[in-house]
């Protein structure tokens, strides 16, 4: 597994779509930053009159956290779109599976090998907010809470790409997959304003109704640091359907007419 | 080394190999011989336990394919007919992350990788990228990371398919090489192939047997005819064959090509010395004359084709009923 592991990961630093990829990533939230804090600056000087105190963390940290992980919608289907269809277009992936290794080893590894190049993506979206600390304390506590959610919700879709990545031989296939259900996943929290009440009011008293399907609502929790259990499970259970499915893919040609 | 019983995959309503048995000892070439869809790659996949047969089983290096599918694995090499490679690896990187995954210790993997690549004579080409080698070369890294955890079977498919002559002498030769230390069984549907690497060949089509030997005995017990070769001068082409035809024990006499004729006699009755008494007699010149053997092609056209029509015949009865 740690073979595979490793031939993935050194795939995608050789690859130059990931180099673009993260350069665009960087580019677009360093850009989005930057208005945030020209915005946040702003409002701040006109603070003492309007008799309000502005929190840094409030308004400048959660909503930056908020567009990496809406960014990340658009930028994940790309990363994973690969992994499984590119091997299964150049044949490598009936070799692999002549290998002494099961479906999970190589399922996992993919995994693996992709949290850990948008892990290093998250990270260096990092160096804003340093550099902001530079001028202003933050809290780091909070800001750690958001990029756990974060890697949560990169999990999510890394696995669903991974997933629509063993469908087909087809990349755009793969990607085209990823995003229909990476847009569905976020669009669930306008359920809510669009259902009539009786069918969003979830069971329970404190149930947050349909639109806690959505997949960037659970991320405000984390970005909010108030992260509940459930934030957690939502991630993780989506992630590990969708690693599973995957498997059940893989295995499928075993039985399949 | 290989025990094959009964083995049969079936897709759909389709069969691709129908109860395959065959037994391979350790050390053997087996060549699996079929025209393109007549379940080679099938067999060969269920084998390397890429998937399980429909029914039937199979041992291969001393397991079972269902229970041991894990230890199969580490002890064969599988090259897949389109040699699937990593084109942005090269070939020392990507037989590494063969070995690696194909579990060979740690210590060993270094080693192991270097000592594939000379014998397939990769070393001054280690570090090119994939992307960037020739057809050949590729197919031999193919090779390369089948053989790198020192397997006891390998299995080949197609190894020499879409390689220019010079290539396939090379691969040939290195699949010779290859094959004094561990069993090989390869597929081909290149007849020269099989005579020039293989101790054993198994003829394949439609999913089934339909002929299993060495193959010179296939040769022997296939030609029912013995065929002659007589190249004539100083007499018409027609006059000549009419007066061989009358040769004790030759059963038909036809034009090969101009002033060539070809003369069957039943296998053992060889008719040279009359052929020869008559050409002195009657002042003609003689200028060839040839015994031939039937080739492992013409076996194979006719182990094939008899078959195909055999089964058409079927399926016509089958539709009239």
């Amino acid at each position: 597994m740690l073979a595979i592991f490793r031939r993935d990961l050194s795939a995608y630093f050789n690859s130059i779509t990931v180099w673009i990829l993260t350069a665009a990533y960087l580019f677009v939230s360093g850009l989005i930053f930057t208005l945030m804090v020209s915005n946040f600056v702003e409002s701040s000087m006109g603070g003492p009159m309007s008799g309000r105190t502005p929190n840094i963390m409030d308004e400048l940290v959660l909503g930056y956290q908020w567009w990496l992980g809406f960014l990340m919608i658009f930028l994940l289907p790309m990363l994973t779109m690969r992994l499984l269809a590119e091997e299964k277009r150049i044949g490598t992936l009936e070799l692999l599976f002549t290998y002494p290794v099961n479906e999970w080893e190589i399922v996992l590894a993919k995994f693996f090998a992709s949290l850990l190049t948008v892990l290093g993506m998250l990270g260096m979206s990092c160096i804003s907010l340093a550099y902001i600390s530079s001028k202003t304390p933050l809290d780091w506590t909070l800001v750690a809470s958001g990029y756990a959610g974060l890697a949560l919700m990169a999990s999510t879709l890394i696995a669903i790409g991974l997933w629509a990545s063993s469908l087909s031989a087809s990349q755009v296939i793969a990607a085209c997959i990823t995003y229909g259900l990476a847009m569905m996943l976020w669009l669930m929290q306008l359920l809510d304003k669009f259902l009539p009440e009786k069918l969003t009011q979830g069971f329970g008293e404190d149930s947050k109704g349909i639109g806690s399907l959505g997949i960037m609502t659970h991320l405000e929790s984390f970005a909010r640091g108030n992260i509940s259990s459930h934030d957690i499970v939502y991630y993780l259970a989506l992630t590990l359907l969708f690693l599973f499915l995957t498997v059940r893919v893989l295995d499928s040609r075993k039985w399949r007419m | 080394m290989i025990t094959a019983s009964n083995l049969t995959k079936r897709f759909n309503e389709k069969l691709a190999v129908d109860s395959l048995s065959f037994e391979m000892a350790a050390g053997e070439v087996l060549g699996f011989l079929g025209p393109n869809g007549a379940g080679k790659t099938t067999t060969m996949r269920m084998l390397t336990c890429y998937f399980p047969p429909t029914s039937g089983t199979a041992t291969v290096a001393g397991f079972d394919i269902y229970n041991d599918s894990k230890k199969i694995r580490q002890n064969i090499g599988y090259l897949p007919e389109l040699v699937p490679l990593h084109p942005e690896m090269t070939p020392r990187e990507f037989v590494g992350f063969a070995a690696a995954a194909k579990g060979v210790a740690h210590g060993d993997r270094k080693r192991f990788v270097e000592e594939a690549l000379g014998r397939c004579n990769l070393l001054n080409v280690a570090d090119q990228l994939i992307s960037q080698l020739s057809r050949g070369y590729r197919q031999r890294v193919g090779l390369a990371q089948a053989i790198v955890n020192k397997p006891k079977v390998l299995i080949l498919d197609e190894p020499t398919v879409g390689l220019d002559p010079a290539q396939i002498l090379d691969i040939r030769t290195l699949i010779r090489d290859i094959a004094q230390h561990s069993t090989v069984l390869l597929s081909t549907h290149i007849l020269p192939e099989v005579e020039a690497i293989c101790s054993r060949v198994i003829i394949i089509s439609g999913g089934r047997i339909r002929a299993l030997d060495t193959p010179e005995n296939l040769t022997k017990s296939l030609s029912s005819n013995q065929r002659t070769l007589v190249e004539l001068g100083g007499v018409e082409d027609e006059v000549a064959a009419e007066a061989l035809a009358k040769i004790e024990g030759v059963t038909s006499v036809g034009p090969s090509s101009p002033h060539h004729l070809w003369i069957d006699s039943p296998r053992g009755v060889d008719p040279r010395a009359e052929i020869a008494k008559m050409v002195v007699e009657k002042g003609w010149q003689l200028l060839t004359l040839q015994s031939q053997n039937m080739k492992l092609e013409d076996i194979f056209l006719k182990v094939v084709t008899s078959e195909a029509t055999s089964e058409e015949t079927r399926e016509e009865v089958g539709g009239a009923v």
